[in-house]
């Protein structure tokens, strides 16, 4: 055998070697590589969690700051994204009661995109459909949504199925992006510029909520009442310029009458706080030294989640001064 | 479909690679020409099937001018009859590179210069249109001129289609190319090339997974969703797209010298550490090398030549001249010529300023030159005239300059001279460390560390660079879901 006959082996012995070492370490490690949703759910079925009082829900506008912020012991964070919609956090806080019956307070900070998401962006197949995926999960979302998600019908779950099964082992990150779907709204955000993006949502109809988001809006306020806990939703900061808009919309009034209904709370960080456009990077999430700001707005008007308030720079603090909307 | 992407890495490139192969070895040459092909088309039309027509009409309508012009040439044909029809030839290729590239542009400014109000046309830019078209205007006027005899049409398609240089080049040669495609020791599997190839597609993957797309974020962050852009954010930002820049095209070079050696095509290499030039001419001759050989050869010569006696001053215009044209070539945009037109200037002067003997400290030269491709990518990069703006401004130090508030206490002295502290210093990135860190590595990387054409010469076949490109391979392959389109697509 020729040298270079010799090294193409050695590569191929050692690439399936080291993929194989990494697959036998997800199966072994409780926290999955995939992504943090995966890490967050498995942590969640494997993990003792019945000390928690509290719990957060949220999209990745939340994620942000709950990630690098939150260390209280009694309260867990299981912020994730939109592209898992609410059915995604009803999901979690169902696996949340499975070992929990101590919880007080749940939290769910929302953006009016996590609302009128309905599971069919490109991400949601990673975010997803790999993570909430037991029997009663897939049962209960087909049987209610089937057209509204990527079902084991359609050609595109079943090529996905099928380009995994083959070729994908479970530790990838992300899926193939071959499978055509919907871009998610912060792809959609990343091609254009914030003010286009804020324009885009002025003008976008905030109508109703998606049939997945209603449903299990529901759903979770009513497994919350089951287990005697209370549920507040926290409108996360909006742009300046859409706010006013997004007060005026249906989806607006929609929500108010479903919180007035279903006897929830229902929090507005945008009235402690303006929230300039230019606080964020692509119109929904925002920028680093805002973040702090929103951390502290949270720890003194909504729940003390941060032990140790975030400390920003003397800079920061001299900027930081809420203001009272009319 | 993209190299950096599981479906051609896992089942486009095996069973391409297998068939090629396998038919070779059952002495079916031709077969093998044709799954080859077949394959390089369906690569093609995997974005978009409806760009397929243009580029087969393209492909046949060059073979018949070069065949019309192949049997004019034998049959001693009157030489006016021959230029029209070689003219024929190249107003095609132009026009249908002015139509599908141009036409908005051009309906644009007319409307805006005129005050007219035409339609624009929106068409959607066929994919790789700009460089098959200029492989197959070199090919016609090679064959005008005699010096290349293409007989059969499988050929000459396969030497236009051949997926690894299709889409964003390097730019190939029909005479480099089409004995390669006929020899036969390279219809057989080689361990060598193979390997060869193996090595230089995992570098080239790397460098785009790894690298560029780290960059393409700080890039992405300070041009196109940060309104205003302080002096750190503004260096940044144009550090970071010239990086982004050079990883990626030349990831996507090298991955496409690579997928060449695989079935034994040698393809030219396009890059030669170019950010260590010391001047603008060295620059070009290391920055996108098939480009600026095309330009040079089919711009500039007959330039020089159109203009009669050649003087000084002549081969200057010229330059600055085809310096535009490739401006001009690279997008439909006033940036772009701008762009073209600083470099043909630059390139002037350095020509002047060599024929002047004059010399400067090498390091100097070599800051200035880095400086100033920095930042004329900085226009490069701009979508309109106001985000170069922007970005200059703030390199300029026309916006504010904003440092680190922990320095407040050791530099607090320069709060006279206007300098502000906080903690949006650097709002384009999350991580200032990680930022910086990176363009460092970067920097090293570019000026230190050898180019992949060099680390190619001394590879050796051992464990030790088994090992690193496993490491390579595999990380690029976990990362491969976040992935993003090669920047020269949209050239």
């Amino acid at each position: 055998m020729n040298h270079y006959r010799k090294w193409l082996l050695y590569v191929l012995v050692l690439s399936l070697l080291l993929g194989g070492a990494l697959e036998v370490n997800y199966r072994l490690c409780p926290a999955p590589l995939r992504h943090y949703v995966d890490f967050k759910a498995q942590l969640l079925s494997q993990t003792n969690n019945r000390r928690y009082r509290a719990l957060l829900l949220g999209d990745s506008v939340f994620r942000n700051v709950a990630d690098r912020f939150h260390r209280h012991p009694d309260v867990l964070d299981l912020s994730s994204n939109a592209n898992v919609s609410l059915a995604g956090n009803f999901f979690l806080l169902q696996r949340f009661f499975q070992n929990n019956n101590h919880a007080e307070n749940v939290f769910l900070f929302f953006d009016p995109d996590l609302l009128t998401s309905n599971l069919r962006s490109n991400m949601s197949y990673s975010y997803f459909t790999t993570v909430f995926n037991r029997p009663e999960e897939v049962r209960m979302i087909e049987s209610l949504h089937r057209h509204d998600l990527f079902t084991h019908n359609d050609w595109g779950y079943k090529r996905l199925a099928a380009f995994k099964r083959l070729f994908q082992p479970c530790y990838l990150p992300a899926v193939p992006v071959f499978l055509d779907s919907q871009p998610t709204h912060l792809e959609t955000a990343l091609t254009n510029r914030v003010a286009l993006i804020i324009q885009n949502r002025i003008h976008r109809s905030y109508s109703d909520f998606s049939p997945i988001a209603a449903t299990y809006l529901r759903k979770m306020a009513e497994l919350c009442r089951v287990h005697h806990c209370s549920l507040t939703l926290v409108l996360e900061p909006l742009p300046e310029s859409f706010y006013p808009y997004f007060l005026r919309s249906p989806l607006m009034t929609r929500l108010d009458n479903f919180v007035c209904d279903h006897n929830l709370s229902l929090m507005d960080a945008n009235t402690f706080l303006i929230f300039k456009d230019a606080a964020f990077i692509d119109g929904f999430h925002l920028k680093k030294n805002w973040r702090y700001r929103f951390a502290r707005l949270i720890n003194r008007n909504i729940v003390n989640i941060f032990p140790t308030e975030p400390c920003p720079s003397p800079q920061q603090l001299t900027q930081y001064v809420p203001v009272s909307k009319p | 479909m993209l190299f950096n992407s599981y479906i051609f890495i896992l089942l486009f490139l095996p069973a391409t690679l297998l068939g090629y192969f396998l038919l070779n070895r059952f002495r079916l040459i031709l077969a093998g020409k044709i799954y080859l092909l077949a394959a390089s088309l369906f690569f093609y039309s995997w974005w978009k099937i409806s760009y397929l027509p243009l580029l087969l009409s393209s492909i046949l309508f060059n073979y018949l001018i070069a065949r019309v012009l192949i049997i004019g040439c034998d049959r001693k044909w009157p030489h006016r009859f021959r230029k029209s029809i070689f003219i024929i030839g190249i107003l095609f290729n132009v026009s249908l590179l002015g139509f599908f590239k141009y036409m908005d542009f051009f309906i644009g400014n007319v409307n805006q210069f005129f005050q007219y109000d035409f339609n624009l046309l929106h068409l959607v830019l066929p994919l790789a249109i700009s460089f098959f078209t200029l492989q197959q205007i070199a090919f016609l006027v090679d064959v005008y001129e005699g010096l290349t005899r293409e007989q059969r049409l499988i050929d000459y398609a396969l030497f236009v289609s051949f997926f690894p240089q299709l889409i964003a080049g390097p730019i190939v040669h029909h005479n480099n190319m089409m004995p390669q495609f006929a020899r036969l020791r390279n219809k057989t599997f080689q361990d060598k090339n193979f390997a060869l190839g193996l090595f230089t597609f995992a570098v080239g993957l790397f460098k785009k997974v790894a690298i560029a797309d780290a960059f393409a974020f700080w890039a992405t962050s300070g041009f196109d969703h940060t309104p205003t852009l302080n002096f750190i954010e503004a260096w940044v930002t144009s550090l970071s797209y010239t990086f982004q820049l050079y990883f990626d095209f030349s990831g996507y070079t090298d991955m496409a010298v690579g997928l060449g050696l695989m079935f034994n095509i040698k393809i030219p290499n396009n890059f030669n550490s170019p950010y260590r030039s010391a001047s603008i001419i060295d620059f070009w001759k290391r920055w996108h090398i098939t480009l600026t050989n095309f330009i040079t050869t089919y711009v500039y010569t007959p330039l020089v030549r159109c203009l009669g006696n050649i003087t000084f001053s002549k081969s200057l215009a010229a330059l600055l001249l085809a310096m535009f044209i490739s401006g001009f070539w690279h997008g439909a945009g006033w940036t772009f010529v701008i762009w073209g037109l600083l470099h043909g200037l630059a390139l002037c002067l350095n020509h002047f300023w060599r024929k002047r003997k004059l010399k400067l400290p090498r390091l100097l030269a070599w800051l200035l030159t880095f400086n100033f491709v920095n930042i004329s990518f900085v226009i490069f990069r701009a979508r309109q005239w106001p985000d170069a703006l922007k970005v200059l401004q703030g390199m300029f130090g026309f916006n504010e300059i904003v440092l680190p508030s922990r320095l407040v206490a050791p530099l607090d002295f320069l709060r006279s001279l206007g300098i502000r502290f906080g903690a949006d210093w650097l709002a384009v990135a999350h991580n200032e460390k990680k930022t910086f860190l990176w363009l460092a590595l970067a920097l090293l990387i570019v000026l230190i560390s050898k180019n992949t054409a060099a680390l190619r010469e001394k590879f050796r076949p051992g464990l030790f660079t088994a090992a690193w490109v496993t490491l390579m391979l595999v990380y690029s392959f976990l990362n491969l879901g976040n992935v993003t389109e090669f920047l020269y697509f949209d050239f």
